[in-house]
């Protein structure tokens, strides 16, 4: 009887675990993905084809500070067809949380970012794109 | 007389089961008119677009077929990409049936040339001749939408610059409205699928 008690624990305990590892460590980051990037990439990162690029998984020649810099500022290319528009009223850390949900949450990496390097990643793409 | 009341219920039962089987046909939807004792249905008019390859698509290009239609745009920041992920969903399911197309009209007739609907399709990875991507006259095309039951309109306040409805239309052989579903939810968009299994089968038994 008390072993029963013991493994029934254990269950509930394995049941927990699994579905807070299930879950998005990146809430906030999720919220505004959902709102902001889920219309085109699709909530579930999926993409459409070559329209749309996937998300998860994302290009790995994609680099992090790239992609906050496109969630900035969008991409605006010649060539491509249909234009990502820039995103102004994201402020750094929104854009911080979202970097970490694709990159953490939905590509499982183990590198994920604090406020201060993307604010760093950003400064230089402001850069570039003056440049332009 | 219990017994004879429980077969009673067991034959009408059984009467209910047998209708499910063989179920009503989807309506044709839309204002019908009477001419001479016919009743007429509700079609989708006159057309003339051109296609992602520049070549003139009519009315009787599509007869024969059963066609899944939206109206979407390039540029569109908002339903689009949701709506036509719907899309190339029900294309990959109907991909190898000879009797399905699907028709995409564009609402920027301006910046949506044949051209860019031609790299918008390769970029789908899609099938030139059984999915059309439509453009043409904005007028024309403003007014063909209303046969879809389509609402859309210009409007420089919102993204874009259009705003519209994202149904996907299900049209028959004879150019009737048969069903349609609001694109941007994936399960109105199954039954849909059921209701082209539906209409499919239809002209099976015929």
């Amino acid at each position: 009887m008390k072993a029963n008690k013991v493994n029934t624990i254990f269950l509930i305990l394995a049941i927990l675990t699994y579905f807070s590892c299930n879950e998005a460590k990146y809430m906030q980051g999720k919220r505004t993905y959902d709102m902001v990037c889920a219309t085109c990439h699709m909530q579930n990162g999926s993409g459409v084809k070559n329209l749309y690029p996937s998300l998860k998984p994302i290009n790995t020649s994609i680099t992090s500070s790239e992609l906050a810099c496109i969630i900035r500022y969008g991409v605006n290319k010649e060539s491509s067809l249909i234009k990502m528009p820039p995103n102004p009223a994201l402020e750094t850390v929104d854009i911080t949380n979202i970097v970490n949900y694709i990159v953490v949450d939905m590509n499982r990496s183990k590198e994920e970012f604090t406020l201060d390097q993307i604010e760093a990643m950003l400064e230089n793409c402001k850069e570039a794109t003056v440049e332009q | 007389m219990k017994s004879l009341i429980l077969y009673a219920i067991l034959v009408i039962l059984t009467y209910i089961g047998c209708n499910t089987a063989d179920p009503k046909p989807l309506p044709k939807l839309g204002q019908t008119s009477i001419e001479n004792g016919d009743t007429l249905y509700h079609t989708v008019g006159q057309f003339t677009l051109l296609n992602q390859d520049s070549i003139e698509v009519v009315n009787s290009d599509l007869s024969g077929y059963i066609y899944v239609s939206d109206f979407f745009f390039l540029n569109c920041p908002t339903i689009c990409p949701i709506v036509m992920k719907q899309m190339l969903k029900l294309y990959q399911k109907y991909e190898g049936n000879p009797t399905v197309k699907f028709v995409s009209h564009t609402l920027d007739p301006k910046r949506d040339t044949p051209s860019a609907l031609k790299q918008y399709a390769n970029n789908l990875d899609i099938n030139h001749s059984k999915w059309l991507f439509l453009t043409g006259d904005r007028d024309h095309i403003y007014d063909i939408k209303d046969d879809y039951f389509i609402a859309a309109m210009e409007d420089s306040e919102v993204p874009g610059g259009i705003t519209h409805s994202g149904q996907i239309i299900l049209v028959d052989k004879k150019g009737h409205v048969r069903s349609f579903a609001e694109g941007t939810d994936p399960i109105k968009v199954e039954h849909l699928m059921e209701d082209i299994d539906q209409l499919l089968k239809e002209y099976e038994s015929k």
